[in-house]
């Protein structure tokens, strides 16, 4: 009996602690299949942190791939604040080393460090010297420590800075290109998962948590760094011999469409944005609209030509300076008797070309001016362009018929001008301006190609253009108002312009004499290569004021080097090859 | 005494093949779990390389259990007209020794435990409450197989048993109550098993009830252990600490496992990765799948223990059979509940896998008994079976 008890008692309680053994099986079970994803979301949490792989911001390059914008790394100091002893010596310590590695104010950073909360990366300071870098590491302070920093920079400086425009101390692009083709640029961060042990050292990399970083697309331009310095540099000194408040340069491809220079004077380093002031920022050849005066003219005379309303040869009578056209009285700066049509815009007579707007009728003169693309965003691919100002028709008053023809009552960008010029250079097409080339990857693959932008229309039939490049306008170069962008190796043909500059709010003309002094020419007139514009606003009307005067000069100087360097044969044989005249 | 020709049974090879494995496992899965980024071994203090040391002491665990598998168990019992009684000087050392760690103890984790061996000891460290659990199953073995039918009564019989066992449990339990009620637990049953009347027993439950609560308000760890387990998010950086990490890497090596080595949580997450939550580790290298395996070779040990005790040829065989067997089994139960949070954390390791020389080292000394207790069915003389 007693025997028998201790057998069953003995199998009892085997019994139970295998039984108990099967409990533990499944609650092992339990724990994986129902406890699971929340134990392992809490290990993730606990042993993983994602570290990001930064990518590097593509490049801007022009046309032959020189750099005008590109990222570099610099070494910079940074401060984990969470790391240090909750005591306040202890950090004004950290701070007081820190700081006298780095020339701060130990004071600033120590309160910096004790306001930081819970953010773990604190930037001290960008770009720090190899010597500070050394400090630090010999320093020892558990926390603070160097990174690899990316920043954008600029090798060509100023060059086409309105255009390429700057990045913010984030990496983003708040102008101008960077701004534009952000999208392109940035690239996409990867990241990298750290297997942490209980002390926070990272002993492994999770297989699955890796994503490299992709770095950001490269914008190709159409710009040609060559000739944007020589147009900067043209335009500079334009504006500094005539004192004026500043320029706009613009070289264009008529081909095309490729805008092979875009240039803004005084203009600012995007290196230093801040030394500058923001006004210095805008990209004025798209942004600012001005009343075009005499350039304005050729277009003018091309549609009355197409229309038939005019014929070469034709006489008018310029009514020696002084004509009234109901109770408004024109002036042309010179008094003139009889011209011929061509004479008229050789010359740049405002009554005859008020008469010749007469005999076009407000409804063909504003057809005209909507085919060469006035009063219409180009389509540029630049942000922030304006569409300038043509009234509607309805609003036109009887004045605006007289007035349109010579420049006035319109308002039209930089870059509209060149673009509906380009048309009388290649035969009547309005093409679509563009700047952007291409988009590479980082690998060189393109992305993007938008060498051929297709959208083209007919603004005058061929033979107009034709006509009015060769009679009209390499007459105004040759004998005309635009004598001074003459070159001798090259017919260049082009309009010079001067306008008085609107007040501000419209309603007349200041009395202190402001003037845009502009110049459109292109060359060689057998072949256009390139269609320069040149405006100098508020040139000192003491020294000159004329388009002619001030402007043509720096297209001529624009011209030959652009066609020099362009390797563009000369279509002009030169009645004598002077040393120095060699790349007239 | 020693006869060496009984008949080897499958089953003592069985417990044999068994508890190798766990201690060949055990070395195995200390060695993993003791990888750590901040400690690089070094030849110097290889005797505090835990690998080394579970290496070693697990070879002479298993030399010890072949000896004790060898070495017949009746060597053990309670003689007549003599003062050579082994079962009581190993009940004597056993409390010699609790009582000189209450004295000279080391503290470590809150409880005095350990008892450093000193220079001498080559800076090692001892626990008696493992020698504790070697001696109470023999010497409550031994003691009921001399008493026989005696433990019926209850002046002469059943309390000076309650009173030996009752020091030893009182002095295991003040410092380790997890081991304290796993010997307790084992006594309780063994006492069962021998005979003795369950109401006499249950006299004595309620002062052992009375002396563990007692216990567990004395000491405000114990309660926050209690309370952790009941809700261990409660507090997860302090007493919850424990269970949620160890949870953690139990869900951590799902169905198959990281692989063995590719453990995380062992890197300073999981505390006492190599001793009280080696388990753990096992399940997060080794998948709930090699967890299933630990517990399958314990379940084949219990069921080597079962076929010993009802095989044994004396009371005091089957007493020691049964006895090894629930030590062997409580303390697998108890582990396992604590690493899988369906126990409250006690420092209670996993019988020859966790680290821990002495533990590994008696615990096998217990194995061997009782594979010896297998291997010997039917062999010991009929008297034995009388006076026993």
């Amino acid at each position: 009996m007693r025997s028998r008890r201790s057998y069953l008692a003995g199998q009892a309680i085997i019994a139970v602690v295998v039984a108990a053994f099967l409990g533990l099986v499944g609650r092992l079970v339990y724990i994986n299949a129902h406890d699971g994803p929340q134990l392992l979301a809490r290990a993730k949490r606990q042993q993983r942190s994602e570290v990001p792989l930064h990518h590097r911001r593509g490049m801007i390059v022009d046309c032959r791939g020189r750099i005008l914008s590109g990222t570099l790394l610099r070494k910079s100091a940074f401060m984990d604040p969470t790391v240090l002893p909750e005591k306040e010596d202890a950090v004004e310590a950290a701070a007081g080393t820190a700081a006298r590695i780095l020339g701060l104010e130990p004071g600033e950073l120590s309160q910096g460090f004790l306001a930081a909360g819970d953010r773990r990366f604190l930037v001290l300071r960008r770009g720090i010297t190899a010597e500070q870098e050394e400090h630090i590491k010999q320093a020892g302070i558990y926390g603070l420590g160097v990174f690899d920093e990316p920043y954008r920079v600029y090798p060509m400086d100023g060059l086409a800075g309105a255009l390429v425009g700057f990045v913010a101390a984030d990496g983003h692009g708040v102008n101008g290109l960077e701004y534009q083709c952000d999208a392109w640029l940035r690239g996409e961060n990867g990241v990298k998962t750290i297997i942490r042990d209980a002390r926070r050292k990272a002993f492994w990399l999770a297989e699955e948590g890796y994503r490299p970083a992709r770095d950001g697309f490269h914008v190709v331009l159409t710009i040609d760094a060559e000739i944007q310095a020589t147009v900067e540099r043209e335009l500079l000194a334009g504006v500094e011999r005539f004192a004026a408040e500043g320029g706009v340069g613009i070289v264009m491809h008529p081909k095309t469409g490729a805008i092979l220079a875009m240039a803004n004077v005084p203009g600012f380093d995007p290196n230093d944005y801040g030394d500058y002031g923001a006004s210095l920022y805008r990209n004025r050849a798209i942004t600012d609209p001005y009343e075009p005066g005499s350039t304005f003219k050729p277009f003018v005379a091309a549609a009355a030509l197409s229309e038939g309303v005019v014929k070469l040869g034709e006489v008018f009578d310029c009514e020696d300076g002084v004509w009234k056209d109901g109770r408004r009285v024109l002036h042309d700066h010179h008094p003139y008797g009889l011209l011929t049509f061509e004479d008229v815009v050789v010359k740049s007579s405002n009554i005859g070309m008020a008469k010749i707007g007469k005999r076009l009728g407000p409804e063909r003169l504003h057809r005209a001016l909507k085919a060469f693309g006035f009063g219409d965003k180009t389509g540029v691919d630049l942000s922030g362009e304006d569409p300038g100002m043509v009234q509607s028709l309805s609003r036109w008053s009887t004045y605006t018929t007289t007035s349109v023809p010579m420049g006035h009552e319109i308002s039209v960008t930089p870059l509209q001008l060149t673009r509906a010029f380009c048309a009388l250079a290649n035969g009547g097409e309005m093409l679509q301006p563009f700047m952007i080339r291409a988009v590479l990857a980082a690998d060189g693959r393109v992305v993007r190609d938008f060498s051929d932008p297709t959208p083209r229309s007919r603004a005058v039939p061929a033979k107009i253009a034709k006509t009015m490049k060769d009679k009209l306008l390499c007459a105004v170069v040759n004998r005309g108002t635009g004598k001074k962008a003459q070159l001798a190796r090259y017919q260049v043909f082009g309009k010079t312009g001067t306008a008085q500059i609107a007040a501000a709010g419209g309603g007349g003309y200041k009395k202190e004499r402001a003037y845009m002094a502009s110049f459109i020419g292109a060359a060689p007139a057998d072949d256009p290569q390139v269609v320069v514009l040149v405006a100098i606003r508020r040139p000192d009307p003491s020294i000159a004021y004329g388009g002619g005067a001030v402007a043509a000069p720096v297209v001529r100087e624009i011209l030959s080097h652009t066609l020099a360097y362009l390797d563009v044969a000369p279509d002009r044989a030169t009645a004598s090859l002077t040393p120095g005249g060699v790349w007239d | 005494m020693f006869r060496l020709n009984s008949q080897p049974s499958g089953c003592s090879a069985t417990v044999t093949i068994v508890a190798a494995s766990l201690l060949g496992i055990g070395v195995v899965m200390v060695f993993s779990a003791n990888a750590s980024l901040s400690s690089s071994p070094s030849s110097a203090d290889i005797l505090h390389n835990a690998t080394f040391r579970q290496g070693v002491c697990a070879v002479v665990a298993l030399v010890v259990l072949l000896v004790t598998c060898l070495w017949p168990y009746e060597w053990w019992r309670l003689r007549r007209d003599t003062v050579f009684q082994p079962a009581v000087f190993l009940m004597v050392l056993a409390i010699g020794l609790l009582a000189a760690v209450l004295v000279f103890g080391e503290e470590r984790n809150g409880a005095r435990r350990w008892l450093s061996l000193g220079i001498a000891g080559g800076g090692l460290s001892f626990q008696p409450s493992e020698v504790a659990k070697l001696a109470i199953v023999v010497f409550c073995a031994a003691l009921c197989g001399r008493l026989g039918i005696r433990i019926r009564w209850f002046w002469r019989g059943l309390l000076p048993t309650v009173l030996a066992l009752g020091l030893v449990v009182g002095l295991v339990g003040k410092e380790d109550l997890g081991t304290g009620v796993l010997l307790m637990a084992v006594c309780a049953w063994m006492l069962v098993a021998a005979g003795a009347k369950i109401w006499h027993l249950g006299i004595f439950s309620l002062p052992a009830l009375g002396g563990v609560v007692y216990l567990i308000c004395v000491a405000r760890f114990r309660i926050d252990r209690l309370l952790a387990f009941l809700d261990p998010y409660a507090d997860p950086q302090g007493a919850g600490y424990h269970p949620i990490q160890s949870m953690i890497t139990i869900a951590s090596g799902g169905w198959w496992g990281r692989g063995l080595g590719a453990g995380i949580q062992k890197y300073g997450y999981l505390p006492e990765g190599r001793s009280d939550f080696i388990f753990s580790v096992i399940c997060e290298e080794l998948g709930l799948i090699g967890g299933v395996a630990i517990i399958g070779l314990f379940v084949v040990l219990m069921w080597a223990g079962r076929r010993a005790m009802l095989s044994a040829a004396s009371d005091f065989g089957r007493l020691l059979a049964l006895g090894a067997t629930l030590i062997l089994g409580f303390q697998a139960v108890m582990n396992i509940g604590v690493v899988t949070v369906s126990l409250p954390t006690k420092g209670i390791s996993l019988p020859l896998v966790s680290a821990g020389g002495t533990g590994v080292i008696f615990l096998s000394i217990l194995v061997g008994l009782m594979a010896n207790v297998a291997r010997r069915r039917h062999k010991e003389p009929r008297r034995n079976n009388v006076s026993g």
